[in-house]
């Protein structure tokens, strides 16, 4: 019955097409689907679900304009892959929307197609929190997914991606975030008690003794926010007061190489995934806000710090608009790319040299409801 | 899609959308930012959503804004009490979280610090209408996971479904 209406319908759409074409000497339309986004460079926004679909928009960087976007589940993280050869999400999809069982997939994109190339079901235990750049990497080689997981006792998920399913669960209690070594199948964790850990996996899956750092941070009072960059071959992290961190996570355990104080003045850091380092001029971006208090450490941007990691000086103080999230784009002359706290993206020119300077260059309002993360693909 | 963006916002909050935008236009950004900054000392807010609080601290918050209420200071979510629950439950047919994440909240009242469980309410979807707070003092991201409120305390939950949150006092923080 349902084919016999479906072949009516169309006999008539067609006939209806004739007529059409008869009567005013037209030609038919053709329905088809856009291959691909335009070449040229793209800003990619995190939408995060918290009760449905995540969704990234897509978004020209000439002026903002929406090319298309991709989806994913619930809690959904993002990580570009270098060169942009790759988008991956990781996020949960509830069966039922709200309540019974669930299903935590990563899936990998085409970030110029936004088709899924595949997916792969991992652990449950993946953690349903905010996206950020420590929740889902890749390993130095680019063969696994690091995935960090809670339920909420916290655990890292390893993916084998050419298998297509997990390979370890890495216990890491009191610990969170996963950044991967710059070499081998290996993290580095925040613990509670200001330590940082390293763990390593073989390749068939067996997990080595963790390897600790010496005390690095006080989490009563001096925390650390879970948001790092890779400065330089180090990792970096900052403290809610305005302290770089940059550890050497080459060896055996994580060891402090030195501490930047760069805050002044009543600033000091604030948002969610708030550094990007534009690594070509050694130039690390920070987003900051005045009249720092307890609890001011997720505060939308006044200012984002522009500082020079060669010297470690605070090189230029650039006017933001409320930014909760940044990246930076590479090439000689970048662009900053924020999203504020209502969901408005931002574009900034990047002006290098002895001191740097930004410039809003496109704006747009209200493109995301729940903007978590950006990225750029150039 | 602007137009619906538009008009979403509306429904949503209307009220704070209208408050945030002429805040800034006639403070002019820096100064509507400063005083935000200023209304949030011990009252931060979240990144993104449209229907952020952050509109009613920058208006000086005060009696208006229900998230200012001092057991909210660490409160990352929709309030139960405009989802059909109330400060201390949850609405009908929803499920309390197994686990919860917890504040240290002044009572103005008698200057006493309360230790303030925020539990999530779980298995349905939340309620778009509801005041959404975002509030972190103490706050710590996972390594100190009971003072962390980026994640869904839903999740040890059968029904794994963010819906809202409740502020419960449970003890003396002095």
């Amino acid at each position: 019955m349902k084919h016999h209406l479906i072949l009516s319908l169309s006999v008539l759409a067609a006939s209806g097409a004739q007529v059409l074409a008869q009567e005013t000497d037209l030609q038919p339309e053709t329905l088809a689907v856009e291959a691909r986004i335009s070449e040229g460079n793209h800003i990619y926004l995190m939408d995060m679900g918290i009760s449905g679909p995540s969704s990234i928009s897509v978004l020209n960087a000439d002026d903002l304009s929406l090319e298309g976007n991709m989806g994913s589940g619930t809690f959904s993280q993002m990580l570009m892959t270098p060169g942009a050869t790759s988008l991956f999400t990781g996020s949960v999809y509830m069966k039922r929307f709200t309540r019974g069982p669930i299903e935590a997939v990563v899936e990998e994109f085409d970030p110029a197609t936004l088709n899924v190339k595949r997916e792969i079901v991992v652990s449950e235990k993946m953690a349903q929190t905010l996206s950020q750049r420590g929740a889902l990497n890749l390993s130095a080689d680019g063969n696994y997914l690091i995935v960090q997981n809670a339920t909420p006792a916290t655990s890292v998920n390893i993916v084998d991606l050419a298998a297509g399913a997990d390979l370890a669960e890495v216990p890491t209690p009191g610990c969170w975030t996963a950044y991967p070594a710059p070499e081998g199948l290996a993290f580095t964790t925040i613990c509670g008690d200001g330590t940082l850990v390293k763990y390593s996996v073989s390749a068939d899956g067996a997990v080595g003794e963790p390897a600790k750092s010496d005390k690095v941070f006080d989490a009563d009072t001096s925390p650390i926010f879970g948001n790092a960059v890779r400065v330089d071959g180090l990792l970096t992290y900052v403290s809610y007061g305005g302290q770089l961190l940059l550890v050497d996570d080459s060896g055996a355990a994580p060891v402090l190489s030195k501490t930047v104080d760069f805050a002044a003045d009543g600033w000091a850091p604030g948002g969610y995934n708030l550094m990007a380092y534009h690594e070509a001029s050694k130039t690390l971006f920070v987003m900051m806000h005045s009249n720092a208090a307890d609890g001011s450490h997720k505060s939308p941007a006044e200012e984002i710090w522009a500082i020079n990691m060669a010297t470690d000086t605070v090189v230029g103080r650039i006017a933001a608009h409320g930014e909760s999230n940044i990246a930076i784009s590479g090439g000689d002359m970048p662009q900053l790319a924020g999203v504020d706290h209502l969901g408005g993206v931002h574009l900034y020119d990047v002006t290098l040299g002895d001191t740097v300077s930004a410039t809003e260059r496109v704006a747009r309002e209200g493109v995301a409801f729940f903007a978590t993360m950006i990225a750029t693909d150039y | 899609m602007t137009r619906f963006i538009d008009s979403f916002l509306k429904r949503l909050d209307g009220a704070t959308e209208a408050n945030i935008r002429s805040s800034a236009r006639r403070n002019g950004r820096r100064s509507f930012l400063a005083r935000t900054g200023l209304a949030l000392m011990g009252a931060a807010i979240s990144p993104v959503l449209p229907f952020d609080r952050r509109a009613f601290a920058s208006e000086g918050g005060g009696a208006d804004d229900p998230c200012t209420y001092w057991r909210h200071c660490a409160i990352d979510g929709f309030l139960c009490e405009d989802s059909g629950g109330s400060l201390t439950s949850c609405p009908p047919g929803s499920s309390v979280s197994a686990v919860s994440w917890v504040g240290t909240c002044a009572n103005p009242d008698d200057g006493k610090n309360y230790l303030i469980s925020y539990n999530d309410c779980c298995g349905k979807p939340f309620i778009p209408t509801a005041t959404f707070c975002n509030n972190n003092k103490g706050e710590r991201p996972g390594y100190q996971m009971g003072l962390y409120n980026d994640i869904n305390w839903c999740t040890a939950n059968t029904d794994k479904g963010y819906h809202c949150t409740v502020s419960v006092v449970v003890g003396t923080a002095d």
